[in-house]
């Protein structure tokens, strides 16, 4: 366990190279990740951005995908891409892209949006990409990827809650 | 229809001489208010719409923007739309409006609708399209400011948000309020309405939306679902919302101007073959090559 007091660690893939708080400790020292686990982390060089994943209103988790109701308000799977990220790499909206990080890839459509900033972070840009984790290989919707595909299996020191929110994933324009 | 409406104030193609039922017309004016400033944008009043009137459209495809359906469409009779705007300060505002009918007072569908009976507009204000009498034509899209209707390709006929006129006739709110989640959406009389909205634009005046407003836009005398809208100078960065709509010049010309002078042109050539029939006689030929 950790605690007892609030610390600042970063994610295991994290897309910075150190802890600005502790340049010597970057993640929980007492996370359990698996030797396999570890293998399969992806550098921040090859993998540059931010995914983080979300519910959305519309659909709930990977239940109400089998409802035509809900599946009329988001049929297709997609990711949500910021303005600036979007233009670097030649993404307009509605283009299909792939999603990848060293574990796996997803393909969606891209939803191009102002809501999704380019952050400043230690100095350099960093952008992050929105995943929404509600598709999957069935459904009323028209099928798509699982987003675990690609987000990292470690937990949370104390909750054991994998890093859904922050992982390292690339993306390009297929 | 089983149940004969009898409260009709206004019915497409019919002369005021030979009026619909309309002795029930002891009726407050009703209206939907939708604050704008409240909506999240969850899209729990299209689901609810499509339950309450058995519609479900096709299950689409995404474009890269979040609305969906893509559009209205004959089974998709509202809408949550979409924009991001960023103001002037920089900060960015996600404004999200439920599209749909706008159940005008003076509304441009039923005046241009050439099927007797196929628009009317009921004595509590809304406006419902009769498909039973609709012949497809599509005049009621040319007539409406807010681009509204749609023509199916199952039946050719026209449709379009009731304002849940089944519910309302017995005394409920239309579906779509029954279901928001925020509150954002209300129903009642039109006064009441109105100040109901008043109290809110006065708050966002006072939470530094000084252009905050209520669109109920007079150039179509009004209109049965209102809006409170943050920018309310600046209604087109609801997606194209019309600042000032008015029906067009090409519908009112044929509908109002025209219709006398057709009527009176029809009536001078009827006038006009009796009299020459009378005073000069009918025409006569002869047998053989006439000189």
């Amino acid at each position: 366990m950790e605690g007892p007091f609030p610390e600042h660690y970063e994610p295991v893939e994290s897309p910075i190279a150190a802890n600005p708080l502790h340049p010597t400790v970057k993640q929980n020292p007492s996370t359990r990740v698996l030797p396999n686990d570890s293998a399969r982390m992806g550098d921040r060089r090859q993998f540059p951005y931010v995914a983080t994943t979300y519910g959305i209103t519309e659909l709930f988790r990977h239940w109400t995908k089998h409802s035509r109701l809900n599946a009329i308000l988001q049929p297709e799977q997609f990711v949500e891409v910021g303005e600036q990220l979007a233009q670097r790499k030649g993404i307009v909206a509605g283009d299909m892209v792939k999603v990848s990080s060293h574990r796996g890839y997803i393909k969606a459509r891209a939803v191009v949006t102002k809501r999704i900033r380019t952050l400043e972070v230690m100095g350099e840009p960093l952008d992050t990409i929105g995943v929404p984790c509600v598709w999957g290989f069935e459904g009323a919707t028209k099928k798509g990827y699982l987003a675990n595909a690609l987000s990292p299996a470690v937990g949370d020191a104390n909750t054991q809650t994998p890093e859904y929110k922050a992982f390292l994933v690339n993306i390009e324009k297929i | 229809m089983s149940i004969q409406p009898q409260d009709i104030i206004r019915r497409s193609a019919t002369h005021s001489a030979t009026p619909a039922p309309r002795v029930r017309d002891h009726q407050l004016e009703v209206a939907k208010l939708i604050d704008v400033s409240i909506c999240i944008g969850c899209k729990a009043c299209q689901v609810a719409c499509s339950e309450w009137n058995d519609l479900r459209d096709e299950v689409g495809t995404n474009v890269g923007v979040y609305d969906n359906p893509r559009d209205l469409s004959p089974k998709t009779w509202t809408l949550m739309r979409f924009d991001e705007y960023e103001n002037e300060s920089g900060k960015l505002e996600w404004l999200i409006r439920k599209d749909g009918c706008m159940h005008c007072e003076d509304p441009g569908c039923l005046k241009a609708c050439p099927s007797p009976g196929a628009i009317i507009q009921y004595a509590n204000g809304i406006v419902d399209f009769q498909s039973e009498h609709c012949i497809g034509c599509g005049y009621c899209v040319a007539g409406c400011p807010f681009d509204v209707p749609r023509i199916s390709k199952e039946d050719n006929r026209a449709y379009k948000c009731t304002l849940c006129s089944d519910r309302v006739a017995v005394g409920q709110e239309p579906a779509c309020v029954k279901s928001c989640p925020t509150g954002a959406i209300s129903f009642g009389t039109k006064e009441e309405m109105t100040e109901q909205a008043s109290k809110r634009v006065a708050e966002l005046n006072t939470r530094g939306y000084e252009h905050a407003g209520i669109y109920d836009p007079a150039g179509v005398g009004g209109t049965h679902v209102m809006y409170v809208l943050h920018h309310a100078d600046r209604p087109q960065l609801y997606r194209g919302l019309p600042k000032d709509p008015r029906i067009s010049a090409v519908v009112r010309g044929w509908k109002g101007l025209m219709k006398p002078l057709a009527a009176a042109a029809f009536v001078a050539t009827l006038a006009g073959s009796f009299l020459h029939y009378v005073g000069v006689g009918p025409n006569t030929t002869t047998e053989g090559d006439e000189d």
